[in-house]
C-alpha cells in the first residue's frame, strides 16, 4: 500500500484499469504504462484526479467523494468568509463559517478515510463551538481555511499532519479541545 | 523580579495539557521571563505523572465499548480524592455535552447507518484524547527557551502508536540501578542538609516523608545507589537543587516549593 508518494507506478496489464486501490494523496499522478507482450515500453503521462480512480458505486468511493465535496465546500466557505471580512461584511463572514460548522458532523462520518481527517474535524468542531457565538478573526479564518485546504487536497492525511493543522488552529487562538477536557484535567493534573 | 525562571512540572503540565484558564496563565507567565529553563527532570515527572493518566484513559476509551464505561473507570480507580466533586464532574464527562454527535440530524443518521451516537461519542473522545496527548508530548521541549540539566540515565522515549489503536508510553522511568544525579547531588552535602531541614516546614504528607527519607539517605550513605523510585521521591527538591542562583522557580505549587527554595536562597513565583 502506498501512503504518500509523488509518483504512482501502475503496471497495467491488457490496459484494463484497476480501481479500488488506495489513492496517493496527490492531485497529479504520473502513470507509467508498461505493455506486456510487446517489446517496447511506452511512458504515458496524464493528469488524474482522485475521483477518477474510484468507481462511484462502491461505498468507499462514495465516502471519498462525499468527503471531498464537503471539504471543497468548507474551503469555499472559508475563502468567502475571508473575502467578506476584508470587505467589512462581518455578518456575511460569520454566516459562511456557520455554514462550514454545520457540515462538520457529516464530515465526521467520513473519518474512516483517515485518522487525520477525523482529528481535524473534531478540532474544528470544538474550535468553532467554543467561540460561543463570537465571530472569528481574520487570522482564525485563515487557520480554518488552511486546515480545510490541506484536507481537501489530502483527505488521507496522516495523524502527524493533522497535529500540524490543529497546532495552526490553536496558534490562531482557537480552543480545539472540548470543555470536558478541563474536567479531565481536574482528575489527572494535581 | 528575576528575568530567568526554572519551570517545574506543574507549569509544564498546565502549559501543555490545559487550553483554558490555568493553561493560559502558564503560557502567559512563560512569556514574562527573558529566559525560561526546563530541566529534563520535569519532562520525566510529566511523562510518569499527568501524561500517564491521559494515556491510560485514552487506552481505556479504545478498549471499552462505551464512553460511559471508560469514564466509570476513573471512578473505579479512585483517581480523584474529592467525592462530591467527583460525582458532578464524572457525570458531566459522561454526558459529554459538547460532542459532535449532538449536531447529527435524523436525516444524517439515516444516511450513515451503523454509526450510533454512542459510537460517535467514543470515537470522537478517542481522537481528541490522542490529539491532546501527542500534541503535548511533541511540544514538551518547545515551551521554554532552553532545556537544561540533561539526565543521562533517562531515556526520553517517544510515545508509540500501536496497531490496535492504543498508545504505548513505556518506559516512563530510568532503567539503571543508580541514578545519574546521585554523584552531583552528593557533592553538595550542605545543600542536601539544608533541604532535609526544610522538609520540616513542608506539609506533612506521605510525599514529604518519602522525600525526607531519600535526602537523609544521600546525606548519610552517599555511596548507596539512588534508584529510579528514590529519584522520583526527591521530586520538588530536585528543582531547588537544579535552579540557578539568578533564577526563580516558576510553579503553581508554591506551598511545597517555597520552603525548599528558600533553604537554598532561592525564590519561587507562580503564574498569575
Amino acid at each position: 500500500m502506498v501512503e504518500t508518494s509523488q509518483l504512482a507506478v501502475a503496471n497495467v496489464i491488457d490496459l484494463n484499469e484497476r480501481r479500488g486501490t488506495y489513492v496517493p494523496p496527490t492531485r497529479n499522478i504520473e502513470v507509467e504504462v508498461r505493455s506486456y507482450g510487446i517489446e517496447d515500453v511506452r511512458i504515458a503521462r496524464r493528469d488524474v484526479q482522485i475521483e477518477d480512480l474510484y468507481a462511484g458505486d462502491t461505498p468507499t468511493a462514495q465516502l471519498i467523494n462525499r468527503a471531498r465535496q464537503l471539504l471543497a465546500e468548507a474551503e469555499d466557505f472559508s475563502v468567502n468568509a475571508q473575502r467578506m471580512l476584508s470587505e467589512g461584511d462581518g455578518v456575511g463572514a460569520d454566516n459562511e463559517i456557520t455554514l462550514l460548522q454545520a457540515n462538520l458532523p457529516e464530515l465526521f462520518f467520513c473519518r474512516s478515510l483517515s485518522e487525520g481527517l477525523g482529528a481535524v474535524t473534531v478540532a474544528l468542531h470544538h474550535a468553532l463551538t467554543n467561540r460561543n457565538g463570537s465571530p472569528l478573526t481574520s487570522d482564525q479564518i485563515f487557520a480554518v481555511r488552511t486546515a480545510c485546504q490541506k484536507l481537501h487536497s489530502n483527505p488521507f492525511a496522516p495523524f502527524t499532519d493533522a497535529l500540524d493543522l490543529i497546532d495552526g488552529l490553536a496558534d490562531a487562538g482557537l480552543v480545539t479541545d472540548p470543555p470536558e477536557a478541563e474536567l479531565l484535567s481536574d482528575f489527572f493534573v494535581r | 523580579m528575576s528575568d530567568k525562571a526554572l519551570i517545574d512540572t506543574s507549569v509544564l503540565t498546565d502549559a501543555l495539557l490545559k487550553q483554558r484558564s490555568e493553561g493560559t496563565a502558564a503560557r502567559d507567565a512563560l512569556t514574562k521571563f527573558k529566559q525560561t529553563e526546563l530541566p529534563v527532570y520535569a519532562i520525566k515527572e510529566f511523562k510518569a505523572g499527568p501524561l500517564r493518566y491521559y494515556v491510560w484513559f485514552h487506552n481505556k476509551v479504545v478498549t471499552t465499548n462505551r464512553w460511559e464505561d471508560a469514564v466509570d473507570a476513573i471512578r473505579k480507580l479512585g483517581v480523584t480524592p474529592q467525592r462530591n466533586r467527583q460525582s458532578t464532574a464524572l457525570q458531566a464527562l459522561v454526558d459529554f455535552e459538547s460532542h459532535i454527535g449532538r449536531s447529527i440530524t435524523s436525516a444524517l443518521a439515516a444516511k450513515y447507518p451503523g454509526s450510533d451516537v454512542n459510537e460517535v461519542k467514543r470515537s470522537e473522545a478517542r481522537l481528541w484524547l490522542k490529539t491532546l496527548i501527542l500534541r503535548a508530548w511533541r511540544k514538551r521541549r518547545k515551551v521554554t527557551t532552553r532545556v537544561v540539566s540533561q539526565l543521562s540515565c533517562y531515556p526520553e522515549a517517544e510515545l508509540k502508536i500501536n496497531s490496535n489503536g492504543t498508545l504505548d508510553d513505556r518506559p516512563v522511568g530510568c532503567p539503571v540501578q543508580d541514578c545519574c544525579m546521585r554523584e552531583p547531588l552528593i557533592r553538595r552535602p550542605d545543600a542536601l542538609a539544608s533541604l532535609l531541614k526544610a522538609c520540616d516546614r513542608l506539609p506533612e504528607k506521605p510525599e514529604t516523608h518519602k522525600r525526607r527519607q531519600v535526602l537523609r539517605q544521600l546525606v548519610r550513605t552517599p555511596k548507596r545507589p539512588l534508584s529510579d523510585a528514590d529519584c522520583r521521591k526527591l521530586g520538588d527538591a530536585i528543582f531547588a537543587l537544579q535552579c540557578p542562583q539568578d533564577a526563580v522557580i516558576l510553579t503553581t505549587n508554591v506551598v511545597d516549593h517555597e520552603p525548599l527554595a528558600n533553604a537554598l536562597g532561592l525564590s519561587v513565583a507562580r503564574p498569575a
